[in-house]
């Protein structure tokens, strides 16, 4: 039990002692709730501690190195075995993401998008593994920390491309609105680019993955509550069942939600390379 | 000149053929090419301009609404907010399709 008290929840470990639907003494349903994204550290060092999630992210980020250095370590023109996943990995971020957006121009930011849409699905996928049971991206920091590395990137790039006040200058003027109207618009035009981007784009991750971990979490302890020789069993079924469909869902999402964070940051470096249309 | 543009081969024999719309000629891309498609940010960026009227004015409607103890204040920076939004989606995403 104190093994399980370092890693897992206390929610889990309350589940996992026996409480069942019309147990004696009866216990409630033990809800998930927000309580389920706070772990005790593995270790601390000072006031740094370590968690679950950090450990995840660190993983990801070395399974994502680990593979992409295996595949391209000495490549060959004819590729063979792991250089076959890491170009298909490469080519399918290329053509369905990189390119729509960018047009083949913004080749240069090909290695930044693939980095970053490897290792965030990675974060993502740990939901849905086994023992770790856990999406690093439902811990704010995480998606927060990505879109600060994408915002300074976009407005780096911008100002770079086409001055560091003509880039905000063609953020704020759009073009064909008659002059009267331009002071209502331009703080808008600003606000949207600099604050309401990267915030939309961080609480998309994020709420995406932490609303599929407590549906998976609601079902799977309820068909461990409901697992009784009652009525209970039918209900048992009832929520496996569905537990299963969400993972089902969650498999798809995982991928959107890593897809749909690189798609729009390759919009915005787009947005960035040349002026507003 | 009638409203009605005769189509091929309906016009009367050794009738000209009417010349070409300008206006509408302009718009249509050439024959053969692909119209352009919207980007797949397209459909976020339009929210978060929608997100960004509503905040700022609502915003700014909001503390005036505060200041002067008018409330209505508010809602009506609300409104306003979407609507600029909606007009500067207007501006910035309908000329380029």
């Amino acid at each position: 039990m104190s093994d399980a008290h370092l890693t897992t929840t206390a929610h889990l470990v309350t589940t996992a002692s026996g409480c069942h639907f019309q147990s004696k003494p009866s216990c409630g349903f033990p809800a998930p709730g927000i309580e389920d994204f706070f772990f005790k550290p593995i270790f601390t060092i000072g006031s740094f501690e370590f968690t679950k999630p950090i450990l995840i992210m660190l993983l990801s980020a070395a399974i994502v190195l680990l593979v992409f250095w295996l595949a391209f370590r000495k490549p060959k023109l004819v590729p063979r075995g792991v250089q076959n996943v890491g170009e298909l990995g490469i080519l399918a971020v290329r053509d369905q993401i990189l390119r729509p957006q960018m047009g083949s121009k913004g080749d240069r930011y090909l290695p930044f998008l693939v980095t970053l849409f490897f290792f965030i699905w990675l974060m993502n996928l740990w939901e849905l593994i086994p023992v770790a049971q856990f999406p690093a991206t439902s811990k704010f920091a995480f998606p927060f920390g990505l879109t600060l590395v994408v915002w300074v990137t976009y407005l780096f790039i911008g100002m770079r491309h086409q001055g560091p006040l003509g880039y905000f200058k063609n953020m704020a003027v759009p073009a064909g609105a008659p002059w009267w109207i331009l002071p209502l618009l331009a703080p808008i035009e600003l606000l949207s680019n600099i604050i309401v981007r990267p915030f939309t784009l961080s609480i998309r991750l994020f709420a995406n993955m932490l609303s599929g971990h407590l549906l998976l979490l609601v079902f799977s302890v309820a068909s461990w509550y409901l697992f009784t020789a009652t009525i209970g069993l039918l209900f048992a079924a009832v929520s496996f069942i569905v537990f299963l469909l969400v993972f089902v869902l969650e498999v798809l999402i995982t991928l959107l939600q890593a897809f749909i964070f690189t798609t729009l940051t390759a919009f915005y470096i787009g947005d960035a390379l040349e002026p507003a249309h | 000149m009638s409203g009605v543009r005769p189509g091929p081969g309906k016009g009367a024999a050794g009738q000209k053929p009417l010349p070409p719309l300008k206006k509408y000629q302009k718009r249509r891309p050439a024959p053969g090419s692909e119209p352009p498609t919207p980007r797949e940010g397209t459909g976020w960026a339009i929210v978060s301009y929608l997100i960004g009227g509503m905040v700022l004015y609502g915003g700014i409607g909001w503390l005036v609404g505060r200041w002067t103890n008018i409330p209505i204040l508010f809602p009506i920076g609300l409104l306003l907010g979407i609507g600029l939004s909606l007009a500067l989606i207007i501006y910035r995403f309908t000329r380029q399709l």
